[in-house]
């Protein structure tokens, strides 16, 4: 039996999410249980221009307002997680874009579950190794890969 | 760097006041008599004997430090009037008949729910008293103080005024308002809001600095006066992150987040308010009612007109189609007479004359598993004799003239459906009360539901 090598992924918890502090103790409980290694970890409040300045090559989509007010909203968590797999394993877990959609679709998913709209959904993930290792260097600009 | 999130997240889209409150013995003779303007407002039908208040969903926190007495349950369970009130241990129970001026003289005026919060208004001989539960980790409770591990509930005492009529309760995602009038100025009435303002949703000019290096959260746990108006509001409706106001000289104002149109001030006017800002007037009829629980907002007419603003990107303000956001309010084509409106986040409901419920939009609408779309309204075809209807984020609710109450929608793990089970539910269905009751109102919260009832 071959060992897998643990993979790391940036997730973010957004501010709806960590506006109840009893939701996110839930997803921590969730990391553990399905072992996800949290190896960094932090809270940001942004204002709306460093949400603009993030989002900058989005500001002529119609949704550049809303994100960054959103994302500007309140507290949210950058974590870097760590497990075989996490990439694919986190997302599967977060699910569809559209936490109003995946309450039809996919109700057991982490969006259905706690996201509000589509706006306010609630957490991101990676989506491949090279986007992780972008985004984790963004957050985390001292971690040491 | 910054295309991580945008690309993964829209991949398919294309288009204080010290005041302790103090019971004072002058009675209040007059009744709660201001209904007309509030949807909230309770009928007092006194051939029922006793007033009785359910819950059932998640109103209680999964972190139950200290011990609340409100659970998760996926049917009506009864919410004692003293649960309500916080002892000194921080638990429920335990003195609280005496505390809301002992149980017979007690009615429940006003009830009303947000995310994950609610707020009861009672009317005792002596005064109202307000009571919030769930939630306060923006102050949302307006018990000057937050909670940030768990949730709690108590008496709502600094911060208003010593005597108070209290005449609408409504509550957002993180903030609440309460709108009274002294006891010695019945004509007045004030606003006072509480909880998160990052948007400006409070209305008292204070809201998230754009360019702060150091942004702060901003939120107020004590009641505050909501001073900036010169005419009396008369409904408020609050929308997840902003507020819409009706006064009494029939003007619409609005405030909090505007990103998706949400304040219906028009084009190029979607940046955050922070004070109640007028929207542009568009009605010649008196506005019967407003709602708002998401980001869209309906407005009912006295002629009987229908106008919506806001986002609709599911096409829940009822214009047949898919609009990502409508600024300015817009007239809804419909032919009923209608007496009901309601708003979910997807989707909009109301009722008719002749106690029909139409919906429109996307979600579990209650037309059946192989519907979950309709860009206009539809009637439900299991429904009938509907007085008065209500939405939650994802959910309906509905009650017959006989004070039946009626469910369906997303159940979301969260039992708020009240029907036993936590699933998705795409057929009305009746909920079961462990007593015979009469339905007066209900509160419908993001995943929790406060129901109003009289003993039959």
């Amino acid at each position: 039996m071959s060992l897998l090598k643990n993979q790391l992924s940036l997730a973010l918890l957004k501010p709806d999410l960590c506006a109840n502090p009893a939701i996110v103790h839930k997803l921590f409980e969730l990391f553990q249980k399905d072992q996800f290694e949290i190896v960094k970890e932090r809270k940001i409040l942004w204002s709306k221009s460093q949400a603009e300045q993030f989002y900058f090559e989005h500001r002529n989509r119609f949704f550049y307002e809303r994100l960054c007010g959103y994302m500007a909203s309140g507290p949210f968590v950058a974590l870097i997680i760590s497990k075989p797999n996490a990439i694919k394993d986190w997302r599967d877990l977060i699910g569809s874009t559209y936490p109003c959609r995946a309450r039809i679709s996919a109700p057991n998913t982490l969006r259905s579950l706690y996201g509000l709209t589509d706006t306010r959904n609630s957490f991101h993930g990676s989506d491949s190794e090279e986007t992780a290792k972008r985004e984790i260097k963004f957050f985390f600009p001292d971690f040491k890969f | 760097m910054t295309r991580f999130m945008i690309t993964k997240i829209f991949n398919n889209n294309n288009n204080n006041n010290n005041h302790r409150f103090k019971i004072n013995l002058i009675i209040i003779k007059s009744i709660l008599n201001y209904r007309k303007f509030s949807s909230s407002s309770i009928n007092h039908n006194h051939h029922y004997k006793k007033q009785k208040l359910f819950y059932w969903g998640s109103v209680g926190s999964p972190m139950n430090t200290p011990k609340t007495p409100f659970e998760t349950t996926t049917s009506p369970r009864l919410l004692n009037f003293s649960d309500l009130v916080k002892t000194k241990s921080g638990g429920g129970g335990g003195g609280g008949e005496q505390q809301l001026g002992g149980r017979e003289d007690i009615e429940v005026t006003y009830i009303a729910s947000g995310w994950a919060h609610s707020l009861i208004a009672f009317k005792s001989k002596e005064t109202a008293k307000v009571f919030s539960l769930g939630l306060n980790s923006s102050g949302q409770l307006g018990h000057c103080t937050i909670n940030d591990n768990y949730f709690n509930h108590g008496q709502i005492e600094e911060g208003l005024p010593p005597n108070f009529k209290v005449h609408s309760l409504s509550c957002g995602r993180l903030h609440s308002f309460i709108l009274l009038s002294k006891e010695n100025n019945n004509e007045k009435r004030d606003l006072y809001g509480f909880g998160n303002t990052m948007y400006g949703q409070l209305g008292i000019g204070k809201q998230a600095s754009v360019n702060d290096e150091n942004p702060k959260y901003l939120y107020f746990p004590t009641p505050q006066l909501v001073d900036g108006l010169k005419e009396n509001v008369t409904q408020v409706a609050c929308g997840l992150d902003h507020t819409i106001l009706l006064t009494e000289n029939n003007n619409l104002y609005s405030m909090g987040w505007g990103s998706d149109g949400q304040l219906g001030l028009g084009k190029g006017n979607t940046s955050d308010r922070s004070i109640p800002s007028l929207i542009p007037k568009f009605h010649n009829s008196s506005v019967r009612k407003i709602a708002s629980t998401v980001d869209f907002t309906l407005a009912l007419l006295d002629n009987d007109e229908l106008w919506a603003w806001g986002n609709s990107e599911y096409g829940q303000c009822m214009t047949g189609e898919k609009v990502d956001k409508i600024l300015e309010p817009i007239k809804v084509p419909i032919e009923h007479k209608i007496i009901d409106i309601a708003t979910g986040g997807t989707f909009s409901a109301y009722v008719t004359d002749s106690g029909d419920a139409y919906i429109c939009g996307y979600g579990a609408l209650g037309l059946g598993d192989n519907v979950i779309e309709k860009l206009k309204p539809t009637r439900i075809p299991t429904l009938n004799n509907v007085k008065k209807i209500y939405c939650g984020m994802d959910y309906t609710a509905a009650i017959s003239a006989s004070g039946e109450l009626f469910t369906w929608g997303c159940g979301n793990s969260s039992g708020r459906l009240g029907l036993k089970h936590t699933g998705n539910q795409f057929v009305p269905m009746k909920v079961t009360f462990p007593h015979e009751v009469f339905v007066e109102e209900v509160a419908c919260g993001t995943n929790h539901v406060i129901a109003l009832c009289r003993m039959t």
